[in-house]
């Protein structure tokens, strides 16, 4: 009888306590979410007073309580149109990131494939020399490049091509993910007499499409946010991307119009931001892949 | 047969890279405004720099904000990733929201923090003086606070591109060694520090060395929210050599700056070689 009893007590008290354990799990659970969700809001948070200022009128875009605006002001996002060139901005803009990232994508891929397949003497030298380059930054060359580029006088849009075309990143990308492509495949198509080219374009090339989609998004976060390339080489205003062209308007503000200038930026940095949502997949890959970025 | 699949991409990078770089070890020893002819200085410019107080402030602006913004960022990146991983759901919704400020326009968000810092009206400051806070900071036009302000601006921008490194990291880690810790009854710091930390040493270390690279190269921020002032209590070494080129047209001395920041980057980059040799290979 006596045993019994003790029995009883001990199989209650592992019950309260594994309750306890399950309760303290499940604060703890909660206290993380709510923690990262607090996390999560405060880096966003600029860019949400960015967007709220966007559609204030310019008296509220400092009242900072206000976070749902009292008028919701649509009309911002008419009204900058009609200021300066950011039509002919965007058009730039979209142009060079085309253009690029195209580029971008076609002589890196082409260039990795002989990294990675084709054998020829020194080629891992090569290639390391390559890559180390990666490291060199671009305060080091601009000043060569710009006395360069200016002394024979190109359209600042093909200098802009130029410099960011050629990305020893997007090699280095490819041949990675090329690296993984089995030889026997290669092999095979080599014997049925494919030349090296009709391999890369039919075999390679459509088997390689999440690397292609990660470094055309890197090319394309990189071109369209480009402001130092541009700054270096661009003067005139029809020439001028989006990220110059947003500067501009922001210098040429009448008095204090910053819900005018909080639209623009919000204009800016969407298209970017949709981009990245749709394919983040593919750009986190690559720069767990990589580790770098452009 | 190699050479036409290299070509195109080395033609480029041999002209647009390589070149530049051997000119700008050249530029370094001339004094040249473009409009004047070239003269050859040997060694001036170095000598300038060091006794140039614009220069001197410059790189000692760029070292303090290497040494606070570096692991600011990288711990506060690790932290996010390390409770990202803990097996929570909606991770990618976390996940992009503390990344987009990595992907969005330099010019754009920081015309967004200028008006955040601006020291009479901006939300930082009321909300600080909502705190009871009598002298509130002047942030990006005091001279005492303009570093500062891009130092935060800097860390606020970077955190989601370290963590995505880092959460590539933390997945790479075998899920048994935490759950023999459970059975041996390790709470989650010991966890962290006995397992996570030390198998995430390599990732570590690799994110140290970029983000400290990334620090020594840090120009956009600078330019856009403090122009280097007031006077040059922000400017940094990307800045120095900027201003000396584009707005002084000093071309030689402009590069004799920049061969200073390679050496500086070259020599982060030979550390990591050294330590990388052990525990990574790039190429098998």
């Amino acid at each position: 009888m006596k045993i019994m009893d003790t029995d009883y007590t001990m199989t209650a008290h592992a019950g309260t306590r594994r309750a306890s354990k399950a309760i303290l799990v499940a604060a703890r659970r909660f206290a993380l979410y709510l923690f990262l969700s607090c996390i999560s809001l405060a880096i966003i948070s600029p860019l949400i007073w960015m967007f709220s200022a966007s559609l204030k009128t310019s008296l509220a875009v400092f009242d900072f309580l206000q976070i749902i605006p009292k008028e919701v002001q649509w009309v911002n996002y008419v009204k900058i149109w009609g200021r300066t060139n950011l039509a002919v901005n965007f058009a730039n803009s979209i142009k060079l990131t085309l253009i690029i990232t195209v580029g971008q994508v076609l002589l890196s891929s082409f260039a990795a494939y002989a990294f990675a397949k084709i054998r020829f003497p020194r080629r891992d030298l090569l290639f390391i020399f390559y890559i180390s380059t990666l490291s060199v930054p671009f305060h080091v060359i601009m000043i060569p490049q710009f006395i360069v580029l200016k002394s024979v006088a190109l359209h600042p849009h093909l200098a802009i091509v130029l410099i960011l075309a050629f990305n020893p990143l997007g090699v280095f990308l490819f041949r990675q993910f090329f690296m993984n492509i089995p030889d026997d495949l290669l092999d095979s198509a080599r014997i049925d007499g494919l030349s090296e080219y009709r391999i890369y374009r039919a075999i390679v090339l459509p088997l390689s499409r999440p690397a292609i989609l990660a470094l055309g998004i890197f090319a394309v976060i990189a071109v369209w946010n480009d402001f130092i390339v541009a700054l270096l080489y661009i003067y005139r205003d029809e020439h001028k991307t989006i990220q110059l062209g947003m500067r501009s308007f922001f210098s040429l503000l009448k008095g204090p119009e910053y819900n005018l200038a909080m639209a623009v930026a919000v204009c800016s940095v969407i298209p970017v931001l949709v981009l990245f949502v749709l394919m983040q997949k593919y750009l986190v890959e690559g720069i767990a892949m990589t580790g770098l970025k452009g | 047969l190699a050479a036409t699949f290299i070509l195109p991409h080395f033609t480029g990078f041999l002209l647009f890279t390589l070149v530049p770089v051997a000119y700008a070890f050249f530029l370094s020893t001339v004094e040249w405004d473009f409009a004047n002819p070239m003269t050859f200085v040997g060694l001036a410019n170095f000598v300038e720099l060091f006794g140039d107080e614009a220069f001197l402030v410059s790189l000692r602006n760029s070292i303090v904000f290497t040494v606070t913004s570096v692991p600011l960022t990288l711990v506060i990146s690790l932290g996010i990733a390390v409770l990202l991983n803990s097996g929570i759901r909606g991770i990618v919704v976390y996940r992009s929201m503390i990344f987009f400020p990595n992907i969005s326009s330099v010019v754009a968000i920081i015309f967004a923090w200028k008006l955040i810092f601006h020291p009479a009206l901006g939300p930082i400051n009321q909300l600080l003086r909502l705190l009871g806070w009598e002298t509130v900071p002047g942030w990006t036009s005091a001279p005492g606070w303009s570093l500062v302000s891009v130092i935060i601006f800097c860390t606020w921008w970077g955190i989601g591109y370290y963590m995505i490194i880092f959460l590539a990291g933390l997945k790479s880690i075998p899920s048994h060694l935490y759950e023999s810790a459970t059975i041996d009854g390790a709470n989650p710091w010991q966890k962290l520090v006995n397992i996570t930390i030390p198998m995430l040493g390599p990732t570590i270390f690799f994110a140290l060395i970029i983000c400290s690279i990334n620090a020594f190269k840090v120009f956009e921020p600078v330019m856009l929210l403090t122009e280097g002032g007031p006077g040059n209590s922000s400017s940094v070494l990307g800045y120095f050599i900027y201003k000396r080129a584009f707005v002084w047209q000093r071309f030689g001395y402009a590069s004799a700056s920049a061969v200073v920041l390679f050496t500086i980057i070259l020599t982060i980059t030979f550390i990591q070689f050294r330590v990388q040799k052990k525990w990574v290979t790039y190429l098998e």
